[in-house]
């Protein structure tokens, strides 16, 4: 273990302590950020809302009143009382309304605090005592509680997870290849097994990416401030702990699975641009799959799905999901993915102690070098 | 650190691989508190053995012992390993890449970073301990790897080509620090093209060829057993060049691989004949010379001998 922290640690310093990392990883929350500010300044927000009400009673309009900002507060609006929006006369337990009419949010609110009040009116009037009425303000439903989780809140985590993948999968491959083609891997083997190898550097750049990832979720908190974005961010899919912890352990699984693979590329080449030449198809089908996770979001993939059997698609499909598959499919789905990282770690700790050079240097051979 | 047991045996090593290249026959010992020479032309399968030793390739057949245990992942850790192409991330701080190798080894962190920097303090290196590689000189930075080999102190050494791309100030102090390292009782195999090494630090070579040991044993014996001395000629006229040789009791065998109609022939000569004796048979025959190229008896001359045999035979 104290092998495999030592090669992570020598992995990530390798990249943290350039300037130019740091610089990069503030350049992502920072054009965030201002991208969200520019969105905030150009988009003006929706108009106020403008009411006016009058009622028989006040405590029907201080109710229809708490009702209104409510919906105003969920919609992201500012509520003005005054003439030139929407009156509301409520008399008798009826309401009439003129000028702007109340949206379907707004009215089922609105018949909420009234159906409560008059309930309450009832009872006293069958000379029972009721708690006084006392308006509660709603608080926001998440997405993902309700079910109606936006396109891009559903692809987000998809698209977060293969945007960590391609990045930290390139620094693998550099990391392997560079101490591959200068031997200085077998000076490293010949101090650690291959499996602490492998775990070092996925610990190493997997640290380094978790950091990237973070800033941009920074960033993307910093962007979900902004009207713009509100409520169907990527924050609010993932907003639940059981969301985000499950996230978290696709990304993890993903990335030893992918990782792992990506030595083995790594260990198979001699030079940079026979590891650039090999991984092409690992980034090929990661980009096969990218489009087809955001067609499955636009709902023209549905029968996709079977592919959450397919290892390499099955974390995105794990991510689209969003919880919704039965439980043994994903125990299933996890159990598959488990045994494909099993396997594509130990292939990487082998494919490290096999040397590429007798299968690259063929031609020429000893003897015409001797006689040369 | 001293052993009653070999630091290192192999026996009748084996490793092919799909290509065929690889060895079929190896065999060594290296002596605690002896330096041991590993020589043999290119493609001889010195890389090949040197692998399996290391663990970093699986042999067919054969036996590996290390101080007499065998060859376990806690026994390679007695090892220091330099290999033959040198490289270190360019980012890298002298004294943390060599704190890093002795820490792999099982060195606590502390002393590892004391004995980094008492290392590059002994090879000149004092205050340059936090230069990144890329820093340093291409031989500074070669030294540093070497360090790496040492820093865990191990009790055997096994080194490819340490001399290669090093001047000779350089060499010296690597010359030193093996004397250092025998002197304590540790052991070193090393795989060189550089007879004039083997021939100073070794106490015993191991002759590899087409991968076979055809000679292990002290480098005196290994001189004098095989080592005639000659020359290597490069001549168009085949049998000006025959001819000679036969006028001064020589023996002249024709090598491949000569460009634009000349040939380069090994010219092996008795003890009595010099080398003068051979150029002037040469111009009394008219042979046109491009090239003539003293071969001294020793490990060189042994060497070749060696692998002609060989190539003979197969």
């Amino acid at each position: 273990m104290l092998r495999v922290l030592l090669i992570a640690e020598r992995e990530f310093r390798a990249y943290a302590t350039t300037a130019s990392f740091w610089v990069a990883l503030a350049m992502g929350p920072l054009l965030m950020g201002l991208a969200g500010l520019a969105a905030g300044a150009f988009h003006p927000g929706p108009a106020a809302r403008v009411i006016s009400i009058q009622a028989d009673r006040p405590e029907v309009a201080a109710a229809v009143k708490g009702s209104m900002e409510d919906a105003a507060r969920l919609q992201g609006r500012a509520l003005q009382v005054g003439p030139g929006g929407s009156d509301l006369t409520v008399t008798g337990g009826k309401i009439e309304i003129t000028g702007q009419p109340l949206n379907r949010f707004e009215t089922e609110l609105v018949r909420r605090d009234l159906y409560a009040l008059d309930l309450a009116d009832q009872l006293r009037a069958k000379g029972d005592q009721p708690a006084a009425f006392k308006h509660v303000p709603l608080a926001a439903p998440s997405p993902a509680a309700t079910g109606q989780m936006s396109p891009l809140g559903k692809f987000a985590p998809v698209f977060l997870l293969w945007l960590t993948l391609v990045g930290a999968l390139g620094m693998l491959l550099q990391s392997v290849v560079r101490e591959r083609a200068n031997r200085a891997l077998e000076q490293l083997l010949a101090g650690a097994r291959a499996p602490e190898i492998v775990f070092g550097k996925l610990l190493g750049v997997g640290a380094v990416s978790l950091l990237v990832l973070a800033s941009w979720l920074g960033g993307a908190a910093a962007m979900a401030m902004t009207p713009l974005i509100a409520q169907s961010s990527l924050l609010s899919s993932l907003g639940s702990p059981a969301a985000a912890l499950h996230a978290g352990a696709v990304y993890l699984m993903a990335f030893l699975m992918y990782g792992s693979a990506l030595v083995c590329v790594g260990a198979a080449a001699p030079d940079l641009p026979s590891a650039q030449n090999l991984s092409r198809p690992v980034f090929g089908l990661l980009l096969v799959i990218f489009f087809l996770a955001l067609g499955s979001t636009m709902g023209l993939g549905h029968s996709l799905s079977w592919l959450i059997w397919v290892p390499p698609f099955t974390p995105f499909m794990l991510l689209l999901s969003q919880g919704d598959l039965p439980v043994w499919q994903t125990v299933l789905a996890w159990a598959l993915m488990a045994a494909a990282t099993a396997g594509t770690t130990a292939f990487a700790s082998r494919a490290l102690t096999i040397s590429p050079r007798p299968l690259f240097a063929r031609r020429g051979g000893a003897r015409k070098r001797l006689a040369a | 650190m001293m052993d009653a047991s070999p630091a290192l045996q192999v026996s009748n090593l084996s490793k092919r691989y799909a290509g065929g290249a690889g060895v079929s026959d190896v065999s060594l010992s290296v002596s605690p508190g002896q330096i041991t020479g590993f020589i043999g032309v290119n493609g001889a399968g010195k890389s090949t053995t040197l692998r399996c030793v290391l663990g970093l390739s699986e042999p067919d057949a054969g036996k590996i012992e290390i101080f007499g245990a065998s060859a376990s992942f806690a026994a390679r850790r007695r090892i220091g390993f330099l290999p033959e192409e040198r490289g270190l991330a360019p980012r890298d701080r002298a004294r943390d890449v060599i704190a890093f190798h002795a820490q792999l080894r099982g060195t606590p962190r502390r002393q590892a970073r004391d004995r980094a920097e008492a290392l590059l303090a002994r090879i000149g290196l004092a205050g340059r301990e936090g230069a990144r590689v890329g820093e340093l000189s291409k031989g500074n930075a070669q030294r540093v790897q070497i360090l790496c080999a040492l820093a865990h102190d191990p009790d055997l050494l096994i080194l490819d080509e340490p001399f290669s791309g090093l001047d000779p100030v350089a060499q010296a102090e690597v010359r030193s620090l093996f004397a250092e390292h025998r002197a304590k009782g540790g052991s070193i195999l090393f795989s060189t093209h550089a007879m004039s090494f083997a021939e100073e630090l070794c106490d015993s070579v191991v002759i590899l060829s087409q991968g076979r040991t055809v000679f292990e044993g002290a480098v005196a014996e290994a001189a004098t057993a095989g080592g005639r001395h000659g020359a290597f000629v490069v001549s168009a006229d085949d049998d000006a060049v025959l001819a000679a040789a036969e006028d001064v009791g020589g023996e002249a065998t024709a090598m491949t691989g000569a460009a634009m109609g000349a040939v380069r022939w090994r010219v092996l000569l008795p003890p009595s004949v010099t080398h003068t004796v051979l150029m002037r048979a040469l111009a009394v025959r008219q042979a046109r010379i491009f090239e003539f190229k003293p071969i001294e008896a020793g490990l060189e001359s042994a060497l070749w001998d060696h692998e002609l045999t060989r190539r003979n035979v197969a």
